[in-house]
């Protein structure tokens, strides 16, 4: 079986974990607590008749990237850039948080999420495309689970696609 | 090193005289005090010859190494130096000394009387005598050895069967708190080279792209500890190259390796 390093990176409090909790077990809480350091766990996906383990860190919300230690970006094959879409302050700095992953990792797979869509509805989504600094690839919603399996499916179809 | 000579000296010493002479050897090795006077002196020498010898036979070792690996690429030289730049000149040093102190220190003590009898069961039972106590040492406390892909943390041989253990996910986390670690107490580069838990020890050896953990059960002297260090770099000597590892892919050969290398009782 084929095994990756994928991490979960962005500002604090945009629901990494929350991401995390539920593509692993569906599970929910509104509960905010912070992660400190990195907290690290395993799924194997089928895609399409093949097996996938991924290693998944769910690393501690930094303000900006570059303050993320090296060591946790390195060896990793994707990573999911997550960002509030409540919260301007989370997606401000995101030219320049990508422009560091992009370095870090200049062969990694890269996803950017707007997360916690069921807080908003479609116009202010609409306004939302106009404002931010690049587009995203998916909108999810860590509470209802909204596109949660697809994003990280669609990263397991990529990295099978990468190693073949 | 210095045990192997002192152990020559003895079997010549057994092979020359009869019984009686094994007779008054036994007595001396039964009598603290004796023993005492006939090893303090052996062993001072020993340790004043060794910090003598050492740069030279540690220079010699380096140039070795380089030459035989400077035709390769840059990273499997890297890889072949790591372990002798870090290990070598800092711990491996430091841990010989210790070695020589702590043999110094309790020569009267089991310590001392422990090596003689492994010596002498080795000599009769033809097994080196690292091989015995690392035997010793496996047979009731080593749980596990698992390589590990360095910054991926991911999982490239373990020694364990199981699938229900999860190693990969444990190599995972293992990789995050080594990472956590030494990002929170960066200090050049240094590494984590123990986790300790309850009675539990990870035993880490980094090398340049993996590392190795060893989840020993129970407490483990600096003897031990070092013949495990010294089985892990002539493992990877052996099994492992730059290659082997870049995929960051579990490899159930080299785990087989892994196995049968730690664990096969040379005396069985
Ligand atoms: N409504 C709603 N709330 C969410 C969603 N995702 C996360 N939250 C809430 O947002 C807060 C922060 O979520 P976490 O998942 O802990 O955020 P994090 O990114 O892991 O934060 P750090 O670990 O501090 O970096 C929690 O109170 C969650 O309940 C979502 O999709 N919708
Ligand atoms: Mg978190």
């Amino acid at each position: 079986m084929i095994s990756k390093k994928v991490i979960l990176t962005g500002s604090f409090g945009v629901g990494k974990t929350s991401l995390f909790e539920q593509f692993l077990y569906s599970k929910f809480s509104q509960k905010y607590l912070t992660t400190i350091g990195v907290k690290v766990d395993k799924k194997v996906l089928n895609i399409n008749g093949k097996e996938l383990s991924m290693i998944i860190w769910d690393i501690a919300g930094e303000v900006k990237q570059d303050k993320v230690p090296n060591s946790y970006f390195l060896g990793t094959s994707a990573i999911i850039y997550v960002f509030d879409v409540t919260r301007k302050s989370t997606y401000e700095e995101l030219e320049e948080d990508i422009a560091h992953i992009k370095k870090m990792l200049p062969n990694g797979i890269t996803a950017i999420v707007g997360n916690k869509i069921d807080l908003v509805d479609d116009g202010f989504i609409e306004e939302l495309k106009q404002n931010i600094p690049l587009p995203w690839d998916l909108l999810t919603s860590a509470k209802t689970g909204d596109n949660v399996e697809q994003l990280f499916h669609d990263i397991g179809i990529k990295l099978l696609a990468q190693n073949s | 090193m210095n045990e192997d000579e002192l152990f020559e000296a003895l079997k010549a010493t057994l092979l020359k005289e009869d019984r009686e002479a094994l007779q008054r050897l036994q007595d001396i090795l039964d009598q603290p005090e004796k023993l005492s006077q006939k090893m303090s002196p052996v062993l001072e020498e020993r340790l004043a010859t060794f910090k003598q010898a050492f740069p030279k036979e540690y220079k010699g070792i380096i140039e070795k190494i380089i030459s035989e690996k400077l035709a390769n690429s840059k990273e499997e030289l890297l890889e072949a130096i790591y372990p002798i730049m870090g290990k070598l000149i800092k711990k491996y040093t430091a841990l010989q000394f210790q070695l020589l102190q702590e043999r110094i220190d309790q020569k009267l003590k089991f310590g001392i009387w422990h090596r003689i009898k492994t010596g002498f069961r080795s000599f009769f039972f033809g097994v080196k005598e690292d091989e015995m106590i690392l035997n010793e040492l496996m047979s009731s406390t080593i749980d596990n050895i698992f390589i590990i892909q360095k910054h991926s943390g991911l999982l490239i041989a373990s020694t364990n069967n199981n699938p229900a253990h999860q190693d990969d996910l444990l190599a995972g986390m293992m990789t995050a708190i080594k990472s956590f670690a030494e990002d929170a107490f960066d200090k050049n580069g240094a590494e984590l080279e123990v986790i300790t838990y309850d009675n539990y020890q990870l035993l880490l050896e980094s090398y340049y792209s993996y590392y190795f953990v060893v989840a020993v059960n129970g407490n483990i002297s600096s003897h031990q500890s070092a013949v495990i260090h010294e089985k892990m770099n002539n493992f990877s000597a052996k099994y492992l190259s730059r290659d082997k590892v870049k995929s960051g892919q579990f490899s159930q050969a080299l785990s087989i390796n892994l196995k049968s290398y730690f664990f096969t009782n040379p005396i069985a």
